[in-house]
């Protein structure tokens, strides 16, 4: 009987210069089997490099990538590892069952059992009654949906999954959501990219955060979220225009940021245990306060917080 | 409004070089070619490749030889030879556009009048009929002017044996005879026998080469020539699509597989030589049911070059492809390639009408290898190694191209 390792990734210290730019900065990085896993992380932060790197696409100046305990090359040619890419890797002028043949076929399924594959990936994904469609015909979140059994096919191990819900609505989103548990469920690891912070706390059982290359946290969501803010909060004031500039001081002071429509945040300052002081020296500095507000610490703002901990290069 | 949507395009323009190039270097690079290819058909650069066979050997044959050794629109590309047949081969294995033969048992060089046959007989490939009356010509044309004694004594013989000492019968027959003469003139036109008009045209018969019988006529070669330049086409759609499968995310998806690069390469080859057979087929049935109105003999020559192009295309269009960064860059660099190619290898104009330099040129072109290799496979010798020389040498391309872009596209496995 094969031995099974609990982490079905492994990703440590990966690095690498592209340009003269470092893409990936001693990044590490664990899926867990059964588990789904959120790469977050504002643009440029490397998650798109990690995947390629993991997926043996992007060669490595240091460190190492263990799938399933192998390498990525090995990992491939064995089937362990599968991609549903951000696109929808699809052949357009094809019926979704010819797709999921080619495609099963290109991911290695013996012949014998290729038709059987197919026909349950069609079921589980509710599709069986358009197996004959064009894919182009499709709406958009049913070509989600084959997008995502086409990845499973040969049913890898590991999944690799890069914004699977972008462009749909909230009930395919939902719909995917079900077969994305579903997968886990059957024992797959999956490692999902994605700018949606919302959707990983609703979706992921842990989060890793990407900044600058490196990944800076992983932990499950209330881990993550209690050791960034640990007791703080998320304080939201919106500040009547103009600003003067004595309450653009104090806000900056007390760590607040301009969110937009005059709305100034401070994540994960104590401000909240001295708000009522914060609120009369604005009122003396001439700032009208419209509105106040104090959050629970929720994923996004812990995301934010990091990133800007950090210094992406480029903003959330 | 409008000079923001002149601004949009021009940009547009100026910064897509491929278009750029198509737009501008493409047309210039065409005219040049077909400005060669037109001005050698037509102007002083003709120069037709000929063998001269004298069978003869008399001091009037050896003039009218030397005086075709010095013809410019011809060139000689073997010393004069002394039999028939090796002319006619040279003629069926294309190495000539024709043969000059001045034959034992025509009428005397001095004497064209009288009966019997030409003395000078042009032979000529099927494919290269028209080669047949420009040679003709030629013959003429060195006749009259290097041999005007011989012309002159064959007219002082008719005017001592025809004109001189009539009787009143004779003048009386004379006449009905130019009559005669006088109305197939009138006739002109391809209907008039010009042996029976003119007797000054008794000089020159042009015949098909014996062993070119059967082989590639001017049907059949344009179908060679259609077929080449339409398998090479269509192949560059299949094989430029390989970026839009890595722009889609496909190949990033099966190279999560096992399958790899060579995967996606070399279904495409199998698919485009599929389809370059298909088309070839189709291209040839349509030519020999409709205008040949027979097939051939043995067709596994033929099937063999048709393999032999469909592979070349396969390989030299993924070769293009794999050397491109994008669909479009593909495409427009193949599109132009083939464009030169298809000219300058007799695709659009057969190449024994081109300049010398750029027949020599036009051995680049798998055009030219396609043609000649079912000219030679649809010869008299197809299996000799002459004969299936341009199929190895097709596939050998086709191998190579193949080969090159799978490296090449392997190197997008990893960056």
């Amino acid at each position: 009987m094969e031995k099974t390792t609990p982490q079905v990734l492994v990703v440590h210290e990966a690095a690498r210069c592209l340009d003269r730019r470092e893409v990936l900065a001693g990044a590490s990085i664990q899926v867990p089997r059964a588990a789904i896993v959120g790469l977050l992380g504002p643009n440029g932060a490397g998650k798109t490099s990690l995947l390629r790197a993991i997926a043996g696409r992007l060669r490595l100046d240091a460190g190492a990538v263990r799938i399933d305990s192998l390498l990525p090359p090995a990992a491939r040619r064995l089937g362990r590892l599968g991609i549903v890419p951000q696109e929808i890797a699809l052949f357009a002028h094809l019926t979704v069952e010819e797709n999921l043949s080619v495609l099963g076929s290109l991911a290695g399924v013996p012949p014998a059992v290729l038709r059987g594959r197919v026909r349950d990936g069609l079921e589980w994904a509710g599709l069986a009654d358009r197996s004959d469609a064009i894919v182009a015909t499709l709406s958009g979140g049913m070509k989600r949906r084959v997008n995502l059994v086409a990845g499973m096919l040969h049913r890898p191990a590991l999944l690799l999954l890069d914004e699977p819900t972008v462009g749909v609505d909230a009930d395919a989103r939902a719909r995917l959501h079900e077969l994305l548990r579903a997968l886990r469920h059957q024992g797959i690891g999956l490692l999902i990219a994605t700018h949606d912070a919302d959707e990983a706390a609703v979706l992921c059982d842990e989060v890793a955060v990407m900044v600058n290359g490196r990944v800076v946290a992983q932990a499950p969501i209330a881990h993550l979220v209690r050791d960034v803010f640990g007791d703080r909060r998320e304080v939201s004031l919106v500040i009547e225009p103009p600003v003067s500039p004595a309450c653009d001081a104090l806000l900056r002071h007390e760590r607040f940021q301009p969110a937009g429509n005059g709305r100034w945040v401070s994540r994960g300052s104590a401000v909240h245990a001295d708000l009522d002081v914060l609120l009369r020296q604005l009122a003396a500095a001439g700032g009208r306060v419209a509105e106040t507000r104090i959050a629970e610490p929720h994923l996004r703002a812990a995301v934010a917080l990091l990133v800007e901990q950090h210094g992406s290069r480029q903003a959330a | 409004m409008r000079l923001a949507v002149v601004r949009t395009l021009a940009l547009g323009l100026w910064r897509d070089r491929g278009a750029l190039v198509m737009s501008f270097v493409l047309p210039v690079i065409v005219f040049l070619v077909f400005a060669a290819i037109l001005s050698g058909a037509t102007g002083d650069e003709l120069r037709l490749r000929v063998v001269v066979s004298n069978e003869i050997g008399d001091p009037l044959s050896a003039r009218l030889a030397a005086a075709l050794a010095g013809d410019r629109s011809l060139r000689l590309v073997a010393p004069v030879m002394s039999s028939a047949a090796q002319a006619d081969a040279a003629v069926a294995a294309g190495t000539a556009d024709a043969a000059i033969v001045v034959r034992r048992g025509g009428r005397p060089l001095d004497d064209l009048i009288g009966e019997g046959l030409a003395p000078v007989v042009v032979l000529t490939h099927p494919a290269r009929a028209v080669a047949g009356s420009i040679v003709g010509g030629a013959v003429q044309r060195a006749y009259f002017t290097a041999m005007p004694d011989a012309a002159l004594r064959g007219v002082i013989s008719l005017v001592d044996s025809a004109i001189v000492q009539l009787t009143d019968a004779q003048r009386s027959e004379a006449g009905a005879a130019l009559d005669e003469m006088t109305a197939n003139l009138g006739k002109g036109g391809a209907e008039a026998d010009p042996g029976s008009a003119a007797p000054f045209a008794g000089l020159v018969e042009i015949q098909p080469s014996a062993r070119s019988r059967g082989a590639l006529d001017q049907v059949t070669y344009y179908a060679a020539a259609v077929a080449a330049l339409f398998v090479l086409l269509s192949a560059v759609h299949g094989a430029s699509s390989i970026h839009d499968d890595r722009a889609a995310g496909i190949v990033d998806r099966v190279l999560a597989g096992p399958s790899g690069m060579a995967a996606l390469i070399d279904g495409r080859a199998l698919f485009l030589v599929a389809q370059g057979m298909a088309q070839t087929l189709v291209v040839f049935a349509v030519a020999w049911t409709t205008y040949a109105r027979q097939w051939p003999g043995a067709l596994w020559p033929w099937g063999a070059m048709t393999v032999a192009l469909a592979a070349a295309s396969a390989g030299l269009t993924l070769l293009v492809a794999c050397s491109c960064r994008s669909t479009r860059q593909a495409q427009t660099a193949a599109n132009a390639l083939i464009l030169v190619a298809a000219a300058v290898g007799g695709s659009m104009v057969p190449r024994y009408l081109m300049p010398p330099w750029l027949q020599a040129v036009g051995w680049a072109s798998p055009n030219a290898w396609v043609i000649e290799g079912y000219s030679r496979a649809l010869g008299p010798d197809p299996q000799s190694l002459y004969g299936v020389l341009p199929a190895i040498v097709l596939l050998g391309v086709g191998a190579a191209g193949w080969m090159v872009a799978r490296r090449r596209a392997a190197g997008w496995e990893t960056e």
